[in-house]
């Protein structure tokens, strides 16, 4: 029993991080119809310069998490404004070879620029745990990731429904031209849709490092995270804070409990799995938009 | 291709014929000619080389046919192979002929694909691509679970008929020849029924449909027949490393293919041959600049080898796709137009 | 205010809509462009809106001025900052987004300051708004729909409406009214309207004067009154021929020999 419990916490801890980057494609895939498959590579490439900001030029911890930030804001932009300007109305063959493309490049200049090696991350939260009534144990990095992803995502709901470029790109994201024709600045709604999207996945990437190492294969948690978009609906980013963290769950409880059956590695297998069944039987996701199509 | 103006169609078999000038037939047999006398004047290095190149092929045609042809985005693409090989080498030591082998791994790769294809029938674009994804992380994951995928296994060299494949010079014949087999069956298969009805998918599956084209029929055939190549394919490449293991189908190189028909082209078996030839270029360009590389920035030297290709190649892709989208044959058929129409072109 | 001078419209760079057509709009005027299916109406509107940039089209000849100043090579943002609204075919709302929010999207190229009265304002044009201000405007019917559609072309303080079919599936006592609106709003802020319409009876009581636009070229305008009375338009476009007399195909030829205007 109390072993489930942790399982389920360290799920959940986990899962909201799939949540917060799956919500830096989700804004860009409404706002431009581009599903970008690079995202994973972006969170990684956030680690690695977290990484040298603090242990290769030993920049104070809390000045290097705002300057990755920023690197990450830059990425954003300088990606939109030089590779997304041809991508729209572009066939979807030709987006996704170029955002994978891009990816593979991202991940050739980091193995040259930090090598093959697993890197450990510098410490962000003081290690220990606490034990509460006996039955579940915390340790405290699982505890800040939660607080951590919890707030990143409160603060962007106020973002996005409070504020008029959320409000700009709720429009842009439900039809673009219309919001050109009331006087939006539709490019500009897209640099800032792609720069939130890379803060994201900076933020993802530093917490979620600091559990499992800075290694290029950490870039898979981006297609964990498209899996969790897409199984929640791609529309819909309540649906993703839903999803993650219960896929999280599922995946946690998964490796504790039939991974002795087919010795290892269901953890990783599950997400696609799931999302396997969950495209066969709704297409659309389980809380998404019923697409409708017109000859 | 190849034809002079003036020169026109007057009943459909000519319009669906093979080769359709004798000029052309003087380039089929002048280039078939080469292919074979190719490697008694090229050193080993650059055999390795067209090896690579008619494997990728093999590969990259069911490619052609699945996403160029039929629209169905497939990024599982080295994953069917994988499964084509993991069939075909236990086969193959086991002494079944290898033509026998050969048409098993296709089979296999292609019931595999025509699983993993089911998904099709209901979503399409990203969502597809996403599952076809995921389809390649399934099926690595249950041949390294269940057929000894990270070990592999050991090929021994085919024979056919006591002639063994036992260089990369008679391995060679064998890759050249099949992938001109493929060739052959790819080019019958877009000017007959399936190939229209292929089109007619990827142009709009409603649409097509509506025009009485069974859409779920023809999307898992496919589906079949793309991955019968990758199976094909697979077990050729094994049977040219000696050795089959997942790790030879990576993800990386299944962007690669799609990348290769978008810079050839999407949906012709030109620009497939192109695209191929094109980018494993690239590739090879690395290849060769990278030690040059490491010799200019010692510090970087170790992980040199293995980045500076994949970096090549991806900023090639990136390039291409955002400055000519629709390929080298695109940009072919324009110079060819420019020159034929000389000197009326602009 | 608003002028064309021989403006004509590509898409493509090769297929030419409009060929060569000038039009005027004053300050408070209503202008009606009247025409029959692809003749190039909405083409002009988009034209002079910017949105024809999305469509790969492009002002090829001639050029479009607004308050002296040249628009044709404007973004659709640009020319609604200059005060031009574009109210597009169809009713494009912002589905899933609420009514208010809608609205609000209308204000988001000026500051905050007046916001809040423009809000009220649009709510006394269109009281029914107010009653639905939370609901999520996909589930309107057409008619409240259209009403948020010019509401929100509202919020961004115009100084020209193009108007692009706004009687289009909607109930004709609802189309009244909406027109009604339309001219109250004509009347108190002093907006000019440039209107795109189906309904030529309805067009030309609303407007103070019209083009009629066949093939991409104007051949015929003048004061909505004088329109009103031409024969051929009452022919065509408003159904009246020899009032109640009924109809016989016999001469169905002759009249469509006699539609060609050039």
């Amino acid at each position: 029993m109390e072993n489930i419990l942790n399982y389920i916490i360290a799920g959940l801890a986990n899962g909201c991080i799939y949540s917060l980057v799956a919500i830096g494609f989700v804004l860009i895939y409404k706002s431009s119809g581009i599903l970008n498959f690079a995202q994973g590579t972006i969170v990684i490439l956030n680690a690695f310069v977290f990484y040298s900001f603090t242990i290769q030029l030993g920049i104070p911890m809390v000045i290097a998490i705002l300057l990755t930030l920023a690197f990450g804001a830059l990425l954003g932009f300088v990606i939109e404004r030089f590779i997304l300007d041809r991508l729209i109305g572009q066939p979807i063959l030709a987006v996704i070879i170029l955002t994978l493309a891009f990816s593979e490049f991202l991940k050739g200049i980091m193995n040259l620029g930090w090598g093959t090696d697993i890197l450990s991350a510098p410490q962000l939260f003081p290690r220990g745990n606490i034990t509460i009534l006996n039955i579940v144990t915390l340790d405290y990095s699982r505890i800040a990731f939660l607080v951590i992803t919890f707030f990143l995502i409160i603060i962007f709901a106020i973002f996005y429904n409070k504020t008029k470029i959320g409000l700009a790109m709720k429009a842009t994201s439900d039809d673009t031209i219309a919001a050109g024709s009331v006087g939006i600045r539709v490019r500009r709604v897209f640099v800032v849709t792609w720069i939130i999207s890379c803060i994201t996945a900076a933020a993802g990437g530093i917490l979620v490092t600091n559990v499992m190492g800075i290694h290029i294969q950490v870039a898979e948690i981006g297609f964990k995270a498209m899996a969790v978009a897409l199984v929640g609906g791609l529309q819909s980013l309540p649906g993703i804070i839903i999803i993650g963290p219960a896929m999280g769950i599922i995946e946690f409880l998964s490796a504790a409990y039939l991974d002795p059956l087919v010795d290892g590695g269901m953890r990783d297998l599950v997400p696609f799995i799931i999302l396997l069944i969950v495209l066969i039987f709704r297409p659309s996701g389980i809380f998404g938009w019923k697409h409708i199509e017109r000859i | 291709m190849w034809r002079p103006s003036g020169l026109f169609h007057v009943n459909y078999s000519q319009e669906i014929a093979f080769v359709q000038t004798p000029f052309q037939w003087v380039m089929l047999v002048l280039g078939l000619f080469v292919t074979f006398a190719l490697p008694l004047f090229i050193p080993l290095d650059a055999l390795n080389f067209f090896i690579k190149a008619f494997i990728t092929i093999t590969a990259v045609l069911g490619l052609t046919l699945l996403t160029g042809n039929c629209g169905q985005i497939s990024l599982g693409h080295t994953a069917f192979m994988a499964v084509g090989a993991f069939v075909g080498a236990p086969l193959l030591n086991q002494g079944v002929p290898l033509i026998l082998c050969l048409i098993m791994a296709g089979l296999a790769g292609g019931i595999v694909g025509l699983i993993f294809g089911l998904p099709a029938l209901r979503i399409k674009g990203f969502y597809l691509a996403f599952a076809t994804l995921a389809a390649f992380y399934v099926i690595r994951f249950i041949l390294i679970h269940y057929f000894g995928g990270v070990v592999g296994h050991n090929v021994p060299p085919p024979s056919i008929l006591g002639f063994s494949f036992n260089s990369d010079f008679r391995i060679y014949y064998l890759i050249a020849s099949t992938c001109f087999a493929m060739t052959y069956f790819t080019k019958n298969i877009t000017r007959c029924k399936w190939g229209r009805a292929f089109i007619a998918i990827r142009d709009h599956d409603i649409a097509a449909n509506t025009l009485g084209v069974n859409v779920y029929f023809y999307k898992l055939m496919a589906f079949f027949i793309g991955c019968f190549y990758a199976g094909v394919a697979g077990l050729v490449l094994s049977i040219y490393m000696g050795w089959a293991s997942v790790d030879h189908y990576s993800l990386t190189n299944c962007i690669w293919y799609l990348g290769m028909i978008i810079v050839g082209g999407m949906h012709s078996i030109s620009g497939a041959y192109l695209g191929v030839f094109f980018i494993l270029g690239i590739e090879e360009m690395g290849i060769v600049i990278a030690p040059k590389l490491a010799e200019l920035f010692p510090q970087l030297a170790g992980s040199m080898i293995g980045a500076v290709p994949i970096i090549f190649v991806g900023l090639v892709l990136v390039l291409f796709i955002m400055i000519e989208p629709r390929g080298l044959v695109h940009r072919w058929e324009i110079i060819k137009t420019s020159i034929r129409i000389f000197p009326f072109s602009n | 205010m608003l002028q064309l001078v021989n403006v004509e419209v590509r898409y493509h760079e090769v297929i030419l809509v409009i060929r060569g057509i000038s039009l005027e709009v004053q300050p408070g005027q209503i202008v009606s462009l009247l025409g029959a299916n692809g003749a190039g109406k909405t083409t002009i509107l988009k034209a002079i809106s910017g949105i024809l940039h999305h469509e790969d089209g492009k002002v090829s000849e001639g050029f479009v001025n607004f308050q002296g100043r040249r628009i044709d090579k404007l973004e659709p943002y640009a020319t609604a900052e200059a005060g031009i609204l574009h109210v597009m075919e169809g009713r494009r709302i912002f589905e899933h987004l609420s009514v208010e929010e809608n609205l609000l999207t209308g204000a988001i190229m000026h500051g905050n300051g007046k916001t809040h009265s423009d809000l009220e304002k649009v709510y006394t044009y269109f009281p029914k708004l107010a009653s639905v201000r939370k609901r999520t405007a996909g589930y309107l019917s057409g008619g409240e729909q259209q009403m948020v559609v010019i509401g929100r072309a509202l919020m961004g303080r115009p100084k020209l409406f193009l108007l692009d079919e706004p009687s289009l599936g909607i109930a004709p006592l609802l189309i009244k009214e909406i027109f009604d609106i339309l001219n109250a709003i004509n009347r108190d802020e002093g907006i000019s309207m440039l209107v795109v319409e189906q309904n030529a009876r309805i067009a030309l009581d609303f407007s103070n004067y019209g083009y009629v636009l066949e093939n991409g070229r104007i051949v015929l305008d003048g004061p909505s009154d004088k329109i009103k009375q031409n024969e051929d338009i009452k022919e065509f476009y408003l159904g009246l021929s020899e009032l109640g007399s009924r109809r016989s195909y016999k001469d169905f030829k002759h009249y469509s020999r006699r539609k060609r205007w050039l």
